[in-house]
Formats: C-alpha cells, structure tokens, sequence
C-alpha cells in the first residue's frame, strides 16, 4: 500500500483564516482577525465547533502542553557557555506539582555555583526552563548576546550565566544571595497559552533577596517573534539595568 | 500624559484658513509591559474664517495677513506660540507654484517654532485631506474602502484607504476657480490646464467676454465625468488623463465616496438647479456649477455616496491632526540633534538575508546628498537573528564611517532600539545615531523628526518640499 502523509492540521496560519460561511463581511472578519489572538470567526456547526477549528484548538493545546513537558536543548545553553544547574526538583511531575522545590538548590549546588562563579558582580544572568522550554531553546541564541554585547558596552562586569533546570522565577533571589550580584537577570519561560508556546519574561531585580517581596521585580514579557522580538527586549533590558543600576532599585521601587 | 497643542494652515489656490487643534498624548502599557506612547483623541478647538490667499504684487503671496490669521487664533484661544508643539503650513495647488512659495512656508514654520512643518505636494496634500474629510476613519469602521475627492480651487486631491490605510493617491487639475468671473458676468480668468477641454468642444468661453451659462455647464459636465472616471467608476478618457499632476493608479473597486473641499462644500449643499447662476455670482467662479454637476454624476452611484465630515476645511483639519505620527515606544535616540526637518528617505530593498550588501546598494546613492543628512529605511522581519542584525550595524558603519552625515535609520518592524545597540558596538561610528521603528516609509520621501515626546518620538513623512 502506498503510504500517503496526514495533512498537518496546525500548518495553517489561523491569524488571517476566516472559517465563517458564507460571511456577510469577510474583510470584516479579517479586520477582527487582526487585533487578536483568540479565535474569532472560526464559524459553527449548529450549537458546536467545527470539526476543523476543534481538532486545530486540541493540536495548539498540545503544543503548549509539550512546552510545559519537554526540556531545552542544552547544546544551545552550552553553546552560550551557561553553567548547568538544577533546582530540588527531581523530575517534571515534581516541578508542576511542589513549586516551593522549584525555587530552591540543595546546599551541595549552592557550593557548585559559588565556587565555579565570580562574586560582587554588576550583572548576573540566569536562564530557566521555566513552563515553557522551547521559549528558552528558541530565544536564548538572540537575546543573550544582545545582553552580553550592550552590558559590556557600559561597562558592567557581568557573572558566568547560569541555566537552571526546573526553575521558577524566585530561584533569582538564592542566586543573587550566593553570589551577591548587584542586578540579577533571569530569563524564564511563560506558561505556554494558546497563541504561542515560546513565549519568555525576563525578570530583574536590584539586589535581589528572599527576604524581599515579588514587588521587588521589575518584567519585560511577552518576548518571542510574534511578540516582543528577543533583539529587541535585550537592548531594552540592557536601558532597564542601567536604570536599575543608577537608581538603585528596582520593581515598584524603580519610577521609570 | 498631558495634550499638545497642533496648527494646521492651508494656503491654497484660492482660499486660506487656520485651524488650531488639541491632540491627547496617551500612555499605556504593551503587552511586554512596557510604557507606550500614542496619539490619543484630537479636538479642533479654533477655525479661523476661510479668506482669499492674499497675493501681493508681481504674483507673491503675502505672508502678513496669514500671519494675521495665526495670531487671531492663537489669542482667541488664549495660548502662546510657543505652545504650538507640531501642525503643518501647507501650500498647495497653484500657490505652490508661486516664485515665494517656499519662503512663505519656511518663514511661516520658522515664525510658529520647532515643529510646525512647511510643506507642499500634491499626493501628501491629498492624503491629509482624505484624513480631514473623515474617509479614513469612515474607512476603519467600516472595514471598507473609501475614496475621498477633495475638489478645492484648482485642484482636486483624491485619497483611497483601505480598512483605516492609505492605499494610493492623486491629484488633478479639477477645481472651482479654473474660471473666474466679474460682476458683470465677463470671464476674467480661464486656466490654461482646461483650454484644451474649452477648444475640443468648441465652447464659446473667451476671456473678458460675457459669461455663456450653458457653455460652462457643459464644460463642468466633462469635469464631473471626469471625477466618477478616476474614481474608477468608468473608463479613463483620454481627457481625463491629461488632466493629472501625479501618477495615477486605477483604483480597486471602491465602497464609498465622500467629496470634500470648498466644491465638495457645494455639493453637500445641494444647489437647486434655478439657483445656480445665482451661487456662482456668489462666488464669482464656476464651483457652485461644478459641484451641482458631480452631484448629479453621484446621483448615480446612491450606495456609493456619503458626506464627508468636512467641507472646505478637510486639507486644514488633516494638516493640523493627521501630519504627525509617532514612533514605535523601544527606540534608538540621540536627541540633541533634535528636531530635524525634510530629511530625504533612501529606501532599501533589502531582505535580511542581503544586508551584507547595503553598503554597496545605499553608498551610491547617500554621496549625492552630500554633506546634507539623508535617513535610510530598511526592510526588515518581524524579529531579525542576532547574527543578521549584527551583519547590518556593521555595513552600516561602513557607510557612516565614510561620511559625517548623523545615522539615521527607518523601519517598520519593531527592532530599532536593538539596531540603535549594535550600531553603537560594531558600527564604529562617531556621529550621533537615530533609530525609529513603526515608520511607515512607503508613501514619503522626506521626514521630519522631533523631540521625544514620553517614550516615542513624533514624525512626519511627507511628499516632495517644493515643486520648483
């Protein structure tokens, strides 16, 4: 039997695919299209969804339950010469169900970092898995060198970066504290929705501590290539930092 | 944010009046959480009356009653000129022609401050009135296609927008006062640009003799079919085509159509057909004639027609709030060499993957600039590798290096501030670098640059300065 391929169901962009019939106004349709990621203008079958639009709203849940599942691609990560760590959790399934493990090292990879890294740094970076690896996989390779180049540029001496395996976004402040970085950087994957699943945060503290509140940070999201380009959010966090690094602060604290 | 304050001057063929506007400067939050500045609500707060373009001996307009004009306006309002943050003086139809054009323009730009823009050009002045005339709003709601014609005293300035864009725009020699005449019904002016029209029809219209009604209404008959022909409602004749001042592109199938200008006034008006000596007596020339003969051209097309929002005050009303646009909020400034004024566009061609030639494709063409600053506009991707952007901040030091010109960059997709970076790396410049996304490049040559204004910075891209 000659074998024939399955037409891949998320192949089309959705972004500008009108599945109404016979609409009274397509362009209408594709004008509301425009302005949002949610689907709109995808038609009925009676009180239901076409088969269509159903199976393409599963295929995309599957991608973002892939981003939560899968692991970033550590020859990017060695590439960029991170340091490779990884939080109490042992695996995925204890990741997404004890958070608190997710934001701390045992004291052995405490030990690890402060000795394989340089202390009282300006500017420390860190990248996390996070909920979404392929954020970190996709992004990593723009954004990091934009951060490197334009942290250099003023100036700042910068930590060896660090990629932590099972990361929340306060695994940050144990870093910071370890090393005693002035701001410290982690870039982390988003939890994946339905309109993308490599959509990463970056988030930055001054002095950053676990005995500061959330409001200690300050955030650029939304950074992949249909949001935020990764070019674009580094030399924008690499303003932030020097904002940061003149006034001090950061969060709440930091009046941009 | 607070508001600003915006001058719009139009000086055309026939008529000159003032507005002076309010524009809202909001701030948000993006997606990424970042701060964006935008163009909130506008609000024209003044109209100055609409009066004669004063017109000195030897042809020159004569810039203090416009200025007059200002001034009444600025007091009525109770604000100072140095409150006017942006607008824009435009010249247009004839008068642009006028030896002392671009000095009035200048001289009025420079008298109201650093970023009021003097400029003059057909297609741009169409455009302004297109937005003024409320097609494009008319044309975002709606989700439809609209065609504004602005027929003013000589000239008519049509604008197509598509969904809330520009898609194409014209102008022609089509205007109210192409003939003129006195009380005693002679004919004192005939333009030379509708002779042809005169003598092809053998139309017994001869300047200083009496006026022949039924001659001119032939005559605005032709004109009229002219208009629905490059509205696209009907084969171009060749008498139409002479007619044109800029390229011309047949529309697409259009939605709507709104006329606006001092005739497209008229035609909002409705003259009955026994009254319309009577109005051109009014204004001594043919309008009123013109616009009752579009009118009943449109008559035919009753779908298609809509008022437009303004009448003889669209070109104004579009110059005083619709000039300015601002950048995208994540951008690339060194704002002491702010403002810059008409700043030629050089566009690029090239693709991401062909960056590596855009010193060998933009050199040639910077050189003949000179020692005068020129801004290039690049074409880029939604989100450029790092490796790519790298490759075009350094073919953009070669250029730079070789002259000592300000780097100025241009580009639509959202990347400016990280170009602005890389350039600062390893382009090895020395001069101060500008880099502005969210610049729509396609339909400007020249553009004006301000101030930051919050995290944005307001630009105007603009036709041609001057026809010489």
């Amino acid at each position: 039997m000659e074998q024939e391929m399955v037409r891949d169901i998320s192949a089309l962009d959705l972004s500008t695919y009108v599945a109404v019939d016979d609409p009274k106004d397509k362009t209408a349709c594709e004008v509301i299209k425009k302005k949002t990621a949610a689907r709109v203008c995808v038609g009925k079958a009676g009180s239901r969804l076409k088969t269509e639009s159903y199976l393409r709203f599963r295929a995309d849940h599957a991608i973002a339950q892939d981003a939560v599942w899968s692991y970033v691609d550590e020859s990017v990560v060695d590439e960029l010469g991170f340091m490779k760590v990884q939080t109490l959790c042992k695996d995925k399934d204890e990741y997404i169900t004890r958070p608190d493990l997710g934001r701390k090292f045992s004291e052995e990879t405490l030990e690890k970092i402060k000795e394989a890294c340089p202390h009282h740094v300006d500017v420390q970076i860190i990248a996390g898995d996070g909920l979404s690896s392929p954020a970190i996989t996709v992004n990593l390779p723009d954004i990091y060198p934009m951060l490197e180049d334009g942290l250099k540029a003023k100036g700042y001496t910068l930590g060896s970066p660090i990629f932590v395996k099972y990361a929340r976004v306060a695994t940050m402040d144990q870093i910071s504290e370890a090393l005693d970085a002035k701001v410290t950087i982690i870039l982390i994957g988003e939890r994946p929705g339905l309109a993308t699943g490599e959509s990463m945060s970056a988030y930055m503290a001054y002095e950053s501590s676990t005995k500061k509140n959330e409001s200690q940070r300050t955030v650029v999201s939304n950074i992949h290539k249909k949001g935020m380009p990764p070019v674009e959010a580094g030399a924008q966090i690499v303003e932030l930092v020097g904002k940061m690094m003149e006034a001090k602060a950061s969060g709440i604290d930091l009046h941009l | 944010m607070g508001d600003i304050y915006s001058i719009g001057v139009d000086i055309g063929t026939s008529t000159t009046n003032v507005i002076l506007s309010q524009i809202q400067l909001s701030t948000s939050m993006s997606a990424s959480l970042l701060p964006v500045t935008s163009i909130g609500d506008t609000k024209v707060i003044y109209k100055s009356p609409v009066i004669f373009t004063p017109i000195k001996e030897h042809q020159q307009i004569d810039f203090l009653p416009i200025r007059d004009l200002v001034e009444d306006g600025l007091s009525s309002c109770g604000i100072q000129k140095e409150q006017i943050e942006t607008g824009a003086v435009i010249i247009t139809g004839e008068t642009a022609r006028k030896d002392n054009a671009a000095g009035v323009g200048r001289e009025l730009s420079e008298y109201l401050g650093d970023f009021v823009v003097a400029c003059a050009g057909p297609q741009l002045e169409s455009v302004l009135a297109g937005h003024g005339a409320g097609a494009q709003r008319l044309s975002k709601e709606k989700n439809k296609r609209v065609l504004n014609l602005d027929i003013g005293g000589g000239t008519l300035n049509a604008a197509v927008f598509y969904c809330g864009d520009l898609e194409s725009a014209f102008a022609m020699d089509i205007g109210g006062r192409l003939i003129r005449i006195n009380q005693e019904e002679k004919i004192t002016y005939i333009s030379d640009r509708i002779a042809f029209i005169i003598e092809e029809n053998q139309l017994s219209l001869k300047l200083g003799e009496e006026i022949e009604w039924k001659a001119l209404r032939t005559l605005c008959r032709h004109l009229a079919e002219d208009c629905v022909q490059v509205s696209g409602l009907a084969d171009v004749s060749a008498e139409a085509e002479r007619l044109f001042i800029s390229p011309y592109e047949y529309p697409k199938k259009i939605d709507l159509l709104t006329v606006s200008g001092g005739v497209g006034e008229c035609v909002q008006r409705k003259f009955k057909e026994d009254t319309l000596i009577e109005h051109c007596m009014e204004y001594l020339d043919m309008g009123p004639m013109l616009a009752h003969e579009i009118q009943m051209e449109l008559e035919k097309y009753p779908q298609l027609y809509t008022d437009a929002s303004e009448g003889i005050r669209a070109t104004v009303i579009g110059a005083g709030n619709h000039s300015m646009t601002v950048s995208g909020s994540t951008v690339g400034v060194e704002s002491e060499i702010l403002p810059m004024r008409n700043i030629p566009i050089i566009k690029s061609r090239l693709l991401p993957e062909n960056w590596k030639d855009l010193y060998r494709e933009i050199m040639p063409i910077l050189q003949i600039y000179g020692d005068n600053a020129a801004a290039i506009s690049i074409k880029g991707e939604t989100s450029p590798a790092y490796g790519d952007l790298k490759i075009l901040a350094q073919e953009i030091g070669k250029i730079f290096r070789e002259t000592e010109q300000p780097v100025i960059l241009l580009m639509q997709e959202d990347f400016a501030k990280a170009l602005s970076q890389m350039i600062h790396i390893y382009g090895n410049v020395i001069q101060p670098v500008i880099c502005l996304d969210g610049i729509d490049t396609e339909h400007g040559d020249y553009i004006d640059i301000g101030k930051p204004m919050g995290s944005a910075v307001p630009v105007v891209v603009k036709t041609l300065v001057y026809q010489s």
